[in-house]
């Protein structure tokens, strides 16, 4: 007998030895060839399949039959955990079988992370019991599975006593986390394990549907937040909960129904089933999120905004209303403090602020600008209510980004404008309107203090698409109420701006901000533009983040933690450095 | 001094308001009780012409907050030169009224009611400024002891907002409503919010304010 074969593997380049009584994926996993075990190598998950090429290996068992047939794979696979080479073997190593690790970000910092979903299949037989041990049938699946602690609740118990009558019998198992039955079935087909991100916002909502096998992006959709027609900021919305219980429960519905439609959606672009869908991950601020879950908001309402809750563990979707399995979860994005929500963890999460050490700033220009800032292991957070003015929502010209809005604007030097779909032009969404003011203040045509200076006093854009003074002016205090924020931020932590490794926008503006423009009217610090990162929808980022790690739940929770809260409202001096920030010029001053 | 020379000073006061020039304005007002001027007639004629062109300038969109906020400033401080010296020779400066101001419960918002309070200071009224988040019994307890002749209420909150009906259904219950004048506003509040609640009046803005204060002061003086 050889003391070890070597085994080639084709695709990766590499030759290793493996010893007799060795498995190829524990030689696999002492040579660091990141192969997947979901299952741990207890041969039921069947991720870790490798091809056959040239050798001789032991005979498949029952049940590794029972994985291959049931996956319908090439014969020349075999499940890595059960093969023992009986010679030298060429093998090819599929990518799929490989650890995953997740893109997270399209734009901005690329970040990923090992893949780690709370649901799992494993595939086992459940064999007629022996004479010699009657141990109970639960008893043996968790000893199959190796899951000591696996939950199983009364309505799964009652399918396996049916599916029992007569054994020997090819089981299917879903199980949350390893430690709940989530479903049960026998000589059944492959079902798609399907999970739902979103990005669950005050105005635009996003859902992404992840196939939770291989953790690829399967759709993505948005659509409006129903709850509108009751508001357009989250204290309006607040307000009319506060009303009556009747008033919550219209806005739960309504937050209700914009999910569930999206996920219809999804569907439907997709061919899948709602069932097939087995969790929820959503990144939501807080008022969204409680009132999604039709929870009182009597406190989080009023002064000094106090939330009900910072986290929950998985909720049941169908007590939610979220029209997917009725087995289904659903996990929030944990919220760090009153208005600072899960919105804005799931976001860092993104963009791995509390790992990598140095000094950031952490933006989401939304409704509430919120802030984020960290200095090496202290962390400072903020929310700053700027208004819906960015997003154009109380502008004579303004617009949200949709087809007809002008969302660029150059001077080459007479204005050109590009438009959303290339349609004629409607108004101004955010991008447009920080490049008007930029260029309008390069050529006086607008005074630093915002003052229109032609004589119309308003600065046309089209014919029917004019800035008037009015419109500056909320520009104006949005933008103020942002640099205030940070600059409040940035003196907590004693930490000038050039001393910043890198400031991560995310939220309502994409791509198509001019940096250069939204640093000439202030809107972001005047930093070296090679260290502003775009990072897009870093919440829904996030959010996906969550639902193929859900190891990274628990960590999120205790890392926020770590954020010291800063309530703008008790800074003294924020009135007249709200004052002094109304000028529409770039920032830090220089002395 | 001749009529020429004081009217060269007034000019120059004038200025200084509209520019916020606090230096310049405090050094006016000393110079004013150096010449032993009347104090009375350098403040009508002097500074209150410079802070309502202020307000010109305001309503034109040509001035904004920062511009609004340092000219008040400025009135305050050469005020505050003129002020004991008035009261010094007895001839105090006749108030027009006295009012009680403040941000309504939970809400902190401030720099709109500061600015109002300033603006109707600068305009020569008599003001006892609560601050921000003042609970609505002090609104009530304030204007009684101080016998205040307005209520002014601020709020810029959807939530806080009905604070300002709250107050007016106490004073109603206190048989106090006939004795104070309740103005309201603030960003949410509109003149149908302060007509439905049975406010006396409501200011868009800090100008605003300063108008139907004057106007509800006439009122009152011709009853
Ligand atoms: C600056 C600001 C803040 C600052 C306040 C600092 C301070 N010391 O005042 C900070 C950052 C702390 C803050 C906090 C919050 N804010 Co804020 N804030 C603003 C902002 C950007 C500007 C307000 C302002 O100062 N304007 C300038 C002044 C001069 O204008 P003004 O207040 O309207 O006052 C003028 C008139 O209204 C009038 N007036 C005012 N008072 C009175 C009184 C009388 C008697 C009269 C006659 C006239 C009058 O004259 C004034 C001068 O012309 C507004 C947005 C906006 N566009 O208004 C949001 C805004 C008011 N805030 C808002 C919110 C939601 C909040 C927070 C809940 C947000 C949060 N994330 O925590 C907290 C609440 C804190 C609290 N407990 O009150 C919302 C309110 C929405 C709603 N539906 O109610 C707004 C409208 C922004 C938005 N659209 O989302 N905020």
């Amino acid at each position: 007998m050889r003391t070890a074969f070597s085994v080639t593997i084709k695709n990766l380049g590499q030759i290793i030895k493996v010893k007799p009584e060795e498995t190829l994926s524990q030689a696999l996993a002492r040579f660091n060839i990141p192969l997947r075990f979901d299952c741990g190598q207890r041969g039921v998950c069947g991720k870790c399949q490798v091809k056959i090429l040239k050798g001789q290996v032991n005979p498949p068992g029952r049940q590794e039959k029972y994985i291959l047939e049931f996956l319908k794979v090439d014969p020349s696979i075999r499940l890595a955990c059960l093969t023992k080479p009986k010679g030298d073997l060429e093998i090819e190593v599929p990518s799929e079988s490989l650890v995953q690790s997740v893109k997270i970000l399209e734009k901005g910092v690329t970040t990923s992370f090992p893949y780690c979903p709370s649901l799992r299949q494993y595939l086992f037989t459940l064999e007629k019991p022996r004479v010699s041990s009657p141990s109970s049938l639960v008893e043996r699946v968790k000893k199959v599975l190796a899951l000591p602690e696996l939950e199983f609740p009364l309505d799964i118990l009652n399918q396996l006593g049916e599916e029992a009558r007569e054994l020997p019998k090819k089981m299917q198992l879903v199980i949350y986390q390893d430690k709940e039955v989530i479903s049960l079935e026998a000589d059944s087909s492959p079902t798609p394990l399907l999970g739902l991100a979103v990005d669950l916002g005050t105005t635009t909502v996003v859902g992404e549907l992840l196939d939770l096998e291989s953790g690829r992006s399967l759709a993505v959709a948005s659509a409006l937040n129903q709850q509108i027609r009751l508001g357009t900021d989250v204290i309006t919305r607040l307000s009319e909960a506060l009303i009556s219980e009747g008033k919550r429960r219209t806005l739960q519905r309504a937050a209700r129904r914009t999910i569930n439609a999206l996920i219809h959606k999804l569907c439907q672009k997709t061919g899948y089933h709602e069932e097939n869908i087995l969790e929820v991950v959503i990144a939501s601020n807080t008022a969204m999120n409680h009132l999604l879950l039709g929870l009182p908001i009597h406190t989080l309402a009023r002064a000094p905004y106090t939330a009900l809750f910072q986290y929950l563990p998985e909720e049941k979707a169908q007590e939610v209303g979220l029209r997917i399995s009725p087995r289904g979860k659903i996990f929030l994005a944990p919220n760090i403090q009153s208005f600072i929500g899960g919105d804005i963890s799931a976001g860092l999460l993104a963009t791995r602020f509390f790992e990598k050490s140095g000094r950031y700033l952490y933006l989401d220009l939304g409704t509430n600008g919120e802030i984020v800032l960290r200095n090496k292991n202290r962390f400072w957070g903020t929310s700053t209510a700027a208004g819906p003015a960015f997003e154009g929502v109380g502008l004579s010209v303004g617009m949200m980004a949709a087809p007809g809005a002008i969302y660029q604007v150059s001077a080459t030097p007479s204005l050109e404008i590009k438009t959303i779909g290339r349609r004629k032009a409607r108004g101004l969404c955010g991008t447009g309107l920080i490049d008007i003011l930029s260029i309008a203040l390069q050529k006086k045509w607008l005074s630093q203090n915002g003052r229109i200076l032609l004589r119309e006093r308003q600065i046309k854009l089209t014919p029917q698409v004019a800035l008037a003074q009015d419109d500056v002016r909320k520009l104006q205090m949005a933008l103020a109420a942002v640099k205030a924020g940070v600059k409040i931020v940035m003196a907590k932590a004693e930490l000038d701006f050039d001393q910043l490794d890198g400031l991560y926008l995310a939220g309502a503006f994409g791509s198509e901000l001019n940096i250069a423009n939204a640093m000439a009217i202030g809107l972001l610090p005047a930093i070296d533009p090679a260290k502003v990162y775009f990072v897009g929808n870093a919440s829904l980022a996030g959010a996906r983040c969550l639902l193929l790690n859900y190891t990274l739940r628990e960590e999120l929770i205790s890392q926020i933690k770590r954020i010291n809260f800063l309530s703008l409202a008790r800074e003294k001096d924020f009135q007249n450095i709200f004052i002094k920030s109304l000028n529409l010029s770039p920032y830090p001053e220089k002395e | 001094m001749d009529e020429k020379q004081k009217q060269q000073l007034w000019t120059k006061m004038k200025e200084a308001v509209i520019k916020g020039d606090n230096q310049a304005a405090v050094e006016l007002a000393k110079e004013a009780i150096q010449l032993k001027l009347d104090l009375t007639e350098t403040i009508e004629k002097g500074f209150v012409p410079g802070i309502r062109r202020v307000g010109q300038l305001w309503e034109e969109g040509e001035y904004f907050l920062p511009e609004l906020i340092s000219s008040a400033e400025c009135m305050k401080q050469a005020m505050a030169v003129l002020q004991p010296e008035l009261t010094k020779n007895k001839d105090s400066l006749e108030t027009k009224a006295r009012i009680v101001i403040g941000t309504v419960e939970g809400d902190i918002h401030d720099i709109g009611k500061n600015l109002v309070s300033s603006m109707l200071q600068a305009n020569g009224f008599e003001i006892i400024d609560l601050g921000a988040d003042v609970k609505l019994e002090k609104f009530i307890a304030t204007a009684q002891e101080k016998k205040a002749d307005f209520i002014c209420l601020s709020a810029l909150l959807t939530t806080t907002m009905t604070g300002q009906q709250r107050l007016i259904e106490m004073l109603k219950e206190q048989r106090l409503r006939e004795k104070f004048k309740v103005v309201v506003g603030g960003a949410p509040v509109t003149a149908q919010w302060a007509e439905s609640i049975g406010a006396d009046g409501y200011g868009e803005n800090a100008l605003a304010a300063v108008r139907i204060i004057e106007q509800l002061t006439r009122q009152r003086r011709e009853k």
